[in-house]
């Protein structure tokens, strides 16, 4: 029997008697190799990887032919898990040992029992294991009450996933889940299950190939206009925006004890823990706004780009490695009733912005006091600041495309964004610049056969294709000469409302492009 | 903003998530895991960026460098953010469309594995499920392939008969 000191949250430390297994051991014996006193103890000892990945990871276990490992090789592993240098913990509940801070009490009646934690049994095959709930039902219990810390520790939202993650890949090939990855599942037990399986269906979830194919395949019946992109600025997005401020507005330090009386240090911890839980909430509340935003972008069309959206196609997408909330890219399609084909052209092209002067007009500003999208004529003030701020373009890593491999990144990386002024013919007019692409000889070959290729001819020297599909073009819009901010092409009334990073290409008539566009979302 | 990916420590599920996680979406970036060759016993772990993989060539580029370096013979994965965990587990939808889409069977109806072929005691085909054919789709080809028929069926019209 081991004593444990346990704490309390609103008492002092006390000396409690836990009953518990102690079933590893506080020292890990390994392997000794080529002991050097110079370096460090870690050195000393080697471990071969596979034992790891093996034993710890469900890396190469398939569901009838399990890799068991010898005693050795499992009390190693078990050593690793469950053991920390000069304690050892019981291995009863695993989220408990894990998260003491969160799930710090135990039962009256019974003080190995954890309370608020699943015991480990609870970790197998079966959906409600034992009568609890399922682990997807209690994971979702855990990331949202509200009432606890664990709903905004992403350390432990992270372990809930790894959870299921590791449910849902049993019993499978884990080099599917390495190829195709997970999608969110609403009838699965897991919550979620293997990418790209076999249905289609573009309803809650995304088979990024076989997405491709289909959209593409819908572009030939539905020809979508504009190719939008919307991100969140934390500060400025209506839904969000009020988390934002009241981080900033440091009113919450009120509710922490002693707050004035903390050294800078112990501040900037909690300023840091503070930090931690806002994430959480951010994304949750993005993720609703996300949703509201959509609904509003497809049913109110009508009333702000003037002309009802016919069908449209969302999709979140995540970047990096970082805690930023996902970014949505989506395709438009507008209703063309009654106009032509060159009338739809000249208006949709009327709706795009590309330079912050340009963006509000003055004669403009009444009119988008009137519908609510600025406060006032203070708040234009406001609006260019935040457009200079927020869409002006500033090169970096995510922006940039690899042209080469010669190792010298100055060469090798190109950035992927067209200056509206610099990249243009006649910046004063809308331009759709065919794009620079080289058919191979057999290619324009079987184009010749198919006459959709005409040989070069005195008349076009360098021969000429005559399908419009085979002929991409990229949009570029009119913009003021002198603008040299490099800024997102927007509309103008879409950015007064989120104040947020937000792109918008018009892609009526860009031929080829819709399909690059089709597989950029989808990929 | 905090960074949220979870970090690679030993003990926790957390590295076989790693590993088996890259997808086919857009990467972002690349987490190669690798054991130390010295110690043996620590398991080091690298952060590559991946520069836009949704552009077919410069994913190609990327993937060109990265088959050059020594990362290539090692565990590939890649991190997920922690908002993206957040996101699956609450079980939010990632798409919204106004689209229906149906799917429409395109292959030959004699090579689906719902359909049986037998003969009759005449030698006719028996196709008891005739009435309850599911929607096709008139064809599987694309233009270019429906067009470059034609012609090829044109032109050797006209080579057996020149007179045509």
């Amino acid at each position: 029997m081991d004593h444990i000191y346990v704490e309390g949250p609103n008492e002092g430390g006390h000396e409690e008697d836990v009953p518990r297994t102690n079933a590893v051991q506080t020292e890990v014996l390994m392997v000794e190799k080529d002991p050097d006193p110079d370096e460090s103890p870690e050195s000393w000892y080697s471990t071969p990887m596979h034992v790891l990945f093996n034993q710890l990871g469900s890396l190469c276990t398939r569901f009838n032919k399990r890799i068991k490992g010898t005693q050795f090789q499992q009390h190693f592993v078990q050593t690793v898990v469950s053991t920390m240098r000069g304690f050892s913990f019981p291995m009863l509940y695993l989220s408990g040992m894990l998260f003491p801070k969160h799930f710090w009490s135990s039962a009256s009646n019974d003080r190995s029992a954890i309370l608020g934690v699943m015991p480990i049994s609870c970790y197998r095959g079966k959906q409600y294991a034992d009568g609890f709930a399922s682990t997807l039902q209690q994971a979702k219990t855990y990331a949202t009450v509200s009432s606890s810390t664990t709903s905004t520790d992403h350390h432990f939202v992270s372990h809930l996933y790894d959870s299921i993650a590791n449910r849902a890949q049993s019993g499978l090939d884990s080099r599917d889940f390495k190829r195709k990855g997970f999608k969110v599942s609403p009838t699965s037990e897991n919550g979620i299950e293997l990418g790209e399986a076999d249905d289609s269906r573009l309803n809650e979830s995304l088979n990024s190939k076989q997405a491709a194919r289909n959209l593409a395949a819908a572009s030939k019946y539905v020809g979508f206009d504009v190719f939008v992109t919307f991100t969140l600025n934390a500060s400025k997005h209506p839904g969000v925006r009020h988390l934002y401020d009241w981080k900033q507005s440091m009113l919450w330090t009120d509710k922490i004890d002693n707050w004035r009386h903390l050294t800078t240090d112990q501040q900037h911890e909690v300023k840091q823990s503070f930090e931690m839980a806002y994430t959480c909430i951010l994304n949750r509340n993005w993720l609703e706004t996300r949703k509201l935003l959509i609904e509003f972008v497809i049913n109110s069309a009508r009333k702000i780009l003037g002309r009802e959206s016919v069908d449209a196609f969302f999709r979140d997408e995540y970047q990096e490695s970082s805690a930023n909330v996902c970014h949505i890219h989506g395709l438009m399609a507008l209703c063309k009733k009654e106009l032509s084909n060159e009338e739809f052209k000249e208006f949709i092209c009327s709706l795009q912005r590309n330079a912050v002067c340009d963006l509000i007009l003055t004669d403009e500003i009444e009119h988008y006091i009137e519908e609510g999208l600025l406060r006032d004529v203070d708040d234009w003030e406001r609006f260019v600041e935040t457009a200079n701020e927020v869409l002006s373009h500033k090169c970096d890593n995510r922006c940039k495309r690899r042209v080469d491999d010669t190792g010298d990144d100055e060469k090798d990386l190109k950035c992927r964004k067209r200056h509206p002024v610099y990249d243009s013919i006649d910046p004063i007019q809308n331009e759709f610049i065919p794009l620079p692409f080289q058919f191979s000889e057999e290619c324009l070959a079987i184009l010749s056969e198919c006459e959709f290729y005409e040989e070069p001819s005195d008349e076009f020297p360098n021969g000429r294709i005559v399908h419009d599909s085979l002929r991409p073009t990229r949009h570029i819009g009119k913009v003021t000469p002198s603008a040299r901010e490099n800024m997102s092409e927007v509309f103008p009334k879409y950015f007064a409302l989120t104040r947020s990073m937000q792109n918008h290409q018009i892609v009526t008539d860009t031929n080829g492009v819709s399909r690059y566009v089709v597989k950029y979302i989808v990929k | 903003m905090l960074t949220c990916a979870y970090a690679m420590i030993p003990p926790h599920d957390h590295i076989a998530h790693h590993i088996d996680h890259p997808t086919r979406l857009d990467k972002g970036n690349r987490c190669i895991v690798w054991a130390d060759q010295h110690t043996g016993a620590v398991v080091r772990c690298e952060k590559q960026f991946v520069h836009n993989s949704k552009i077919t060539s410069s994913a190609m580029l990327e993937e060109k460098k990265f088959q050059k370096s020594r990362g290539s013979k090692h565990y590939v994965g890649r991190y997920s953010p922690f908002s993206e965990l957040q996101h699956y587990l609450l079980g939010y939808p990632e798409v919204h469309s106004t689209m229906n889409f149906v799917e429409i069977n395109t292959m030959k109806s004699e090579l689906r594995p719902t359909t049986k072929l037998s003969l009759d005691r005449n030698g006719n085909l028996r196709r008891p499920n005739m009435q309850v054919q599911l929607e096709d789709g008139r064809s599987s080809d694309g233009m270019v392939c429906e067009v470059r028929r034609e012609a090829v069926v044109a032109k050797h019209v006209e080579e057996s008969d020149p007179h045509v």
